[in-house]
Protein backbone atom coordinates (compact mmCIF):
# COMPACT_ATOMS: atom_id res chain seq x y z
CA UNK A 1 0.00 0.00 0.00
CA UNK A 2 1.28 3.27 -0.78
CA UNK A 3 1.86 6.30 1.38
CA UNK A 4 -1.76 8.43 -0.06
CA UNK A 5 -3.54 5.17 0.07
CA UNK A 6 -2.36 4.41 3.26
CA UNK A 7 -3.73 7.95 4.45
CA UNK A 8 -6.76 7.81 2.53
CA UNK A 9 -7.39 4.64 4.24
CA UNK A 10 -6.38 6.13 7.73
CA UNK A 11 -8.48 9.29 6.98
CA UNK A 12 -11.47 7.08 6.38
CA UNK A 13 -11.69 4.59 9.40
CA UNK A 14 -10.96 7.67 11.48
CA UNK A 15 -14.11 9.07 10.21
CA UNK A 16 -15.86 5.84 10.35
CA UNK A 17 -15.02 5.42 14.24
CA UNK A 18 -16.34 9.37 14.60
CA UNK A 19 -19.66 8.67 12.92
CA UNK A 20 -19.82 5.70 15.44
CA UNK A 21 -19.24 7.44 18.29
CA UNK A 22 -21.76 9.66 17.75
CA UNK A 23 -24.26 7.56 15.85
CA UNK A 24 -26.83 6.53 18.61
CA UNK A 25 -25.22 8.18 21.46
CA UNK A 26 -27.90 9.15 24.23
CA UNK A 27 -30.49 11.47 22.66
CA UNK A 28 -34.25 12.72 23.73
CA UNK A 29 -37.16 13.73 21.60
CA UNK A 30 -39.34 16.54 22.63
CA UNK A 31 -42.91 16.35 21.64
CA UNK A 32 -44.67 19.08 22.72
CA UNK A 33 -48.81 18.85 23.36
CA UNK A 34 -49.51 22.24 25.25
CA UNK A 35 -46.79 25.03 24.62
CA UNK A 36 -46.10 27.03 27.83
CA UNK A 37 -48.40 29.83 28.14
CA UNK A 38 -46.07 31.41 30.92
CA UNK A 39 -42.38 31.42 32.30
CA UNK A 40 -42.58 30.75 35.69
CA UNK A 41 -39.48 31.92 37.39
CA UNK A 42 -39.85 29.13 39.97
CA UNK A 43 -41.17 25.86 40.06
CA UNK A 44 -41.58 22.34 42.62
CA UNK A 45 -40.90 19.12 40.50
CA UNK A 46 -42.60 15.89 41.62
CA UNK A 47 -41.96 12.65 39.49
CA UNK A 48 -44.21 9.48 39.38
CA UNK A 49 -43.44 5.97 38.78
CA UNK A 50 -46.03 5.00 36.37
CA UNK A 51 -43.63 1.57 35.23
CA UNK A 52 -45.17 -0.35 38.35
CA UNK A 53 -41.93 0.32 40.26
CA UNK A 54 -39.36 -0.42 37.31
CA UNK A 55 -37.68 2.74 38.54
CA UNK A 56 -35.13 2.51 41.49
CA UNK A 57 -34.88 5.29 43.83
CA UNK A 58 -31.74 6.36 42.98
CA UNK A 59 -32.49 6.30 39.45
CA UNK A 60 -35.55 8.28 40.16
CA UNK A 61 -33.06 10.49 42.50
CA UNK A 62 -30.85 11.20 39.10
CA UNK A 63 -33.60 12.01 36.64
CA UNK A 64 -35.01 14.55 39.24
CA UNK A 65 -31.41 16.30 40.29
CA UNK A 66 -30.87 16.27 36.46
CA UNK A 67 -33.61 18.63 35.47
CA UNK A 68 -33.36 20.16 39.07
CA UNK A 69 -29.76 21.20 37.20
CA UNK A 70 -31.22 21.86 33.73
CA UNK A 71 -33.80 24.25 34.53
CA UNK A 72 -31.75 25.70 37.48
CA UNK A 73 -29.25 26.64 34.69
CA UNK A 74 -32.14 28.15 32.76
CA UNK A 75 -33.12 30.52 35.38
CA UNK A 76 -35.63 28.54 36.46
CA UNK A 77 -35.56 28.32 40.74
CA UNK A 78 -36.84 24.55 41.87
CA UNK A 79 -38.70 24.31 45.35
CA UNK A 80 -39.73 21.66 47.86
CA UNK A 81 -43.41 21.10 47.34
CA UNK A 82 -44.58 22.58 50.04
CA UNK A 83 -44.23 26.27 48.23
CA UNK A 84 -47.82 26.46 46.88
CA UNK A 85 -47.29 29.76 45.20
CA UNK A 86 -45.35 28.55 42.48
CA UNK A 87 -45.81 26.31 39.34
CA UNK A 88 -45.49 23.03 39.74
CA UNK A 89 -44.31 20.30 37.27
CA UNK A 90 -45.54 16.71 37.38
CA UNK A 91 -43.47 14.24 35.45
CA UNK A 92 -44.75 10.88 34.57
CA UNK A 93 -42.47 7.99 33.66
CA UNK A 94 -44.26 5.26 31.46
CA UNK A 95 -41.36 3.49 30.11
CA UNK A 96 -37.94 2.84 31.81
CA UNK A 97 -35.48 0.18 30.20
CA UNK A 98 -31.48 0.99 30.82
CA UNK A 99 -30.56 -1.55 28.40
CA UNK A 100 -27.50 -2.98 28.74
CA UNK A 101 -24.30 -1.23 28.79
CA UNK A 102 -21.74 -4.25 28.13
CA UNK A 103 -24.48 -5.67 24.71
CA UNK A 104 -24.07 -1.91 23.98
CA UNK A 105 -20.05 -2.18 23.94
CA UNK A 106 -19.33 -5.47 22.68
CA UNK A 107 -22.05 -5.86 20.33
CA UNK A 108 -23.25 -2.84 19.00
CA UNK A 109 -25.77 -2.48 16.55
CA UNK A 110 -28.85 -1.57 18.56
CA UNK A 111 -28.06 -4.60 21.05
CA UNK A 112 -28.27 -3.69 24.52
CA UNK A 113 -30.45 -0.18 23.58
CA UNK A 114 -32.00 1.47 26.41
CA UNK A 115 -35.18 3.36 26.13
CA UNK A 116 -37.31 6.17 28.75
CA UNK A 117 -40.52 7.35 27.60
CA UNK A 118 -41.76 10.32 29.82
CA UNK A 119 -45.18 12.73 30.21
CA UNK A 120 -45.08 16.03 31.48
CA UNK A 121 -47.48 18.38 32.66
CA UNK A 122 -46.88 22.34 34.34
CA UNK A 123 -49.83 23.60 36.24
CA UNK A 124 -49.53 27.79 37.75
CA UNK A 125 -50.66 28.70 41.36
CA UNK A 126 -54.59 27.98 40.67
CA UNK A 127 -53.51 24.35 39.35
CA UNK A 128 -54.52 25.11 35.55
CA UNK A 129 -52.44 23.78 33.14
CA UNK A 130 -49.82 25.92 31.32
CA UNK A 131 -48.15 23.46 29.09
CA UNK A 132 -47.31 20.03 28.78
CA UNK A 133 -45.07 17.72 26.78
CA UNK A 134 -43.55 14.14 25.88
CA UNK A 135 -39.93 13.61 25.99
CA UNK A 136 -38.95 10.34 24.53
CA UNK A 137 -34.72 9.19 25.81
CA UNK A 138 -33.01 6.66 24.12
CA UNK A 139 -29.33 5.38 24.19
CA UNK A 140 -27.65 2.78 21.45
CA UNK A 141 -24.18 3.26 21.80
CA UNK A 142 -21.35 5.39 23.67
CA UNK A 143 -17.44 5.87 25.10
CA UNK A 144 -17.42 1.83 26.51
CA UNK A 145 -21.03 1.43 25.84
CA UNK A 146 -22.49 4.46 26.99
CA UNK A 147 -24.39 5.74 30.65
CA UNK A 148 -28.13 5.42 30.86
CA UNK A 149 -27.85 8.99 32.75
CA UNK A 150 -26.93 10.79 29.76
CA UNK A 151 -30.43 9.69 28.87
CA UNK A 152 -31.49 11.85 32.24
CA UNK A 153 -29.14 14.67 31.08
CA UNK A 154 -30.33 15.05 27.18
CA UNK A 155 -34.29 14.40 28.71
CA UNK A 156 -33.73 17.55 31.09
CA UNK A 157 -32.27 19.56 28.87
CA UNK A 158 -35.37 19.32 26.19
CA UNK A 159 -37.70 19.66 28.60
CA UNK A 160 -35.80 22.75 30.14
CA UNK A 161 -35.69 24.10 26.31
CA UNK A 162 -39.63 23.56 26.30
CA UNK A 163 -39.99 25.26 30.35
CA UNK A 164 -38.44 27.92 29.06
CA UNK A 165 -39.89 28.31 25.62
CA UNK A 166 -36.52 28.07 23.51
CA UNK A 167 -38.02 25.27 21.62
CA UNK B 1 27.88 7.54 15.12
CA UNK B 2 26.57 8.18 12.18
CA UNK B 3 24.38 11.36 11.05
CA UNK B 4 21.25 8.87 10.38
CA UNK B 5 21.86 6.69 13.63
CA UNK B 6 21.71 9.51 15.53
CA UNK B 7 19.10 11.09 14.06
CA UNK B 8 17.22 8.13 14.66
CA UNK B 9 18.42 7.56 18.28
CA UNK B 10 17.04 11.08 18.63
CA UNK B 11 13.51 10.08 17.38
CA UNK B 12 13.37 6.90 19.70
CA UNK B 13 14.45 9.33 22.54
CA UNK B 14 11.72 11.42 21.87
CA UNK B 15 8.70 9.09 21.04
CA UNK B 16 10.10 7.28 24.42
CA UNK B 17 9.70 11.12 26.10
CA UNK B 18 6.29 10.85 24.64
CA UNK B 19 4.89 8.03 25.99
CA UNK B 20 6.66 8.50 29.41
CA UNK B 21 4.58 11.99 28.96
CA UNK B 22 1.53 10.14 28.28
CA UNK B 23 1.27 7.94 31.27
CA UNK B 24 -1.13 9.01 33.28
CA UNK B 25 -1.66 12.21 31.31
CA UNK B 26 -5.62 12.44 33.25
CA UNK B 27 -4.10 12.19 36.23
CA UNK B 28 -1.27 14.92 35.76
CA UNK B 29 -3.91 17.51 34.35
CA UNK B 30 -7.10 16.16 35.07
CA UNK B 31 -6.59 16.16 39.17
CA UNK B 32 -7.66 13.44 41.51
CA UNK B 33 -10.44 15.47 43.30
CA UNK B 34 -13.24 17.37 41.62
CA UNK B 35 -15.54 20.25 43.41
CA UNK B 36 -19.30 19.76 43.48
CA UNK B 37 -21.05 22.11 44.49
CA UNK B 38 -24.60 20.59 46.49
CA UNK B 39 -27.50 22.60 47.47
CA UNK B 40 -31.40 22.25 48.47
CA UNK B 41 -34.14 23.55 49.15
CA UNK B 42 -34.54 24.33 51.85
CA UNK B 43 -31.30 24.77 52.75
CA UNK B 44 -29.42 23.42 55.62
CA UNK B 45 -30.22 19.44 54.88
CA UNK B 46 -27.78 17.15 55.86
CA UNK B 47 -26.05 15.38 53.24
CA UNK B 48 -24.51 12.19 53.34
CA UNK B 49 -21.75 10.52 51.11
CA UNK B 50 -22.61 6.98 51.60
CA UNK B 51 -19.56 5.68 49.91
CA UNK B 52 -17.51 7.59 52.15
CA UNK B 53 -19.52 7.85 55.03
CA UNK B 54 -18.82 12.21 54.69
CA UNK B 55 -21.25 14.47 56.45
CA UNK B 56 -22.40 18.09 55.14
CA UNK B 57 -24.80 20.25 55.07
CA UNK B 58 -26.45 22.28 52.04
CA UNK B 59 -25.25 24.62 50.63
CA UNK B 60 -21.56 23.27 49.97
CA UNK B 61 -18.90 23.33 47.38
CA UNK B 62 -17.24 19.60 48.50
CA UNK B 63 -14.31 17.96 47.01
CA UNK B 64 -14.81 14.43 45.81
CA UNK B 65 -12.67 11.76 45.03
CA UNK B 66 -12.72 10.68 41.23
CA UNK B 67 -11.11 7.28 41.84
CA UNK B 68 -14.25 5.97 44.01
CA UNK B 69 -18.04 6.08 42.82
CA UNK B 70 -20.50 8.42 45.35
CA UNK B 71 -23.88 8.81 46.26
CA UNK B 72 -25.10 11.36 47.94
CA UNK B 73 -28.32 11.19 50.87
CA UNK B 74 -29.95 14.25 51.37
CA UNK B 75 -32.27 14.34 54.77
CA UNK B 76 -33.39 17.23 56.53
CA UNK B 77 -36.40 16.49 59.55
CA UNK B 78 -39.84 16.32 57.89
CA UNK B 79 -38.79 15.86 55.21
CA UNK B 80 -38.60 12.61 52.82
CA UNK B 81 -34.81 11.45 52.19
CA UNK B 82 -33.73 12.14 48.49
CA UNK B 83 -30.74 9.47 47.12
CA UNK B 84 -28.55 11.20 44.02
CA UNK B 85 -25.76 8.83 42.57
CA UNK B 86 -23.16 10.39 41.44
CA UNK B 87 -21.36 8.92 38.13
CA UNK B 88 -18.27 8.65 36.90
CA UNK B 89 -17.76 9.62 32.86
CA UNK B 90 -14.65 8.26 31.12
CA UNK B 91 -13.34 11.44 29.68
CA UNK B 92 -12.66 10.25 26.12
CA UNK B 93 -9.78 12.24 25.56
CA UNK B 94 -7.64 11.07 28.30
CA UNK B 95 -8.90 7.39 27.60
CA UNK B 96 -7.21 8.13 23.92
CA UNK B 97 -4.12 9.87 25.18
CA UNK B 98 -3.42 7.09 27.67
CA UNK B 99 -4.05 4.36 24.78
CA UNK B 100 -0.62 5.80 23.41
CA UNK B 101 1.68 4.27 26.32
CA UNK B 102 -0.29 0.68 25.57
CA UNK B 103 -2.57 0.45 28.30
CA UNK B 104 -0.13 1.24 31.29
CA UNK B 105 -1.35 5.31 31.53
CA UNK B 106 -5.16 4.20 30.97
CA UNK B 107 -4.53 1.55 33.99
CA UNK B 108 -2.53 4.45 36.33
CA UNK B 109 -5.40 7.04 35.06
CA UNK B 110 -8.57 4.45 36.52
CA UNK B 111 -6.75 3.98 39.39
CA UNK B 112 -6.25 7.74 40.14
CA UNK B 113 -9.75 8.46 38.91
CA UNK B 114 -7.87 11.00 36.94
CA UNK B 115 -9.48 9.41 33.97
CA UNK B 116 -13.15 10.03 35.01
CA UNK B 117 -15.24 13.33 35.38
CA UNK B 118 -18.03 13.13 38.43
CA UNK B 119 -21.28 14.22 36.74
CA UNK B 120 -23.86 16.33 37.57
CA UNK B 121 -21.10 19.05 38.60
CA UNK B 122 -23.81 20.51 40.76
CA UNK B 123 -26.29 19.19 42.38
CA UNK B 124 -29.65 20.76 43.50
CA UNK B 125 -32.38 18.51 45.79
CA UNK B 126 -35.63 20.04 46.26
CA UNK B 127 -37.03 18.04 49.51
CA UNK B 128 -40.69 17.09 49.81
CA UNK B 129 -42.46 17.12 52.95
CA UNK B 130 -43.15 13.79 54.41
CA UNK B 131 -46.88 14.71 55.03
CA UNK B 132 -47.13 15.99 51.43
CA UNK B 133 -47.06 12.44 50.89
Amino acid sequence: MNHGKMKRYLSGFSLSVLVLMLYGCASANLSVVQAMAAKPASASLILIDNTGSKVSNEDIGNLKSAFSDSLQKAGVKIVSTENKDVAAIVGQIQQYDKGSKALRYFVGFGAGTGKMKTAWKVSDQTGGEIGSCNIDGSISMGVFGGDFYNVHEKAAEAFSQFFTGTK
Amino acid sequence: MGLIKLRRFYISLRSAFLLLALNGCGTLFGGLTQDIKLTSDPPNAQVIDTDTGVKYNTPVIVSLEKSISHSLEFSKEGYKTEVVPLRREVRFVWWFLDAFSLGVGNLIDAASGGLFDIKPEQVHVALDPKSGS
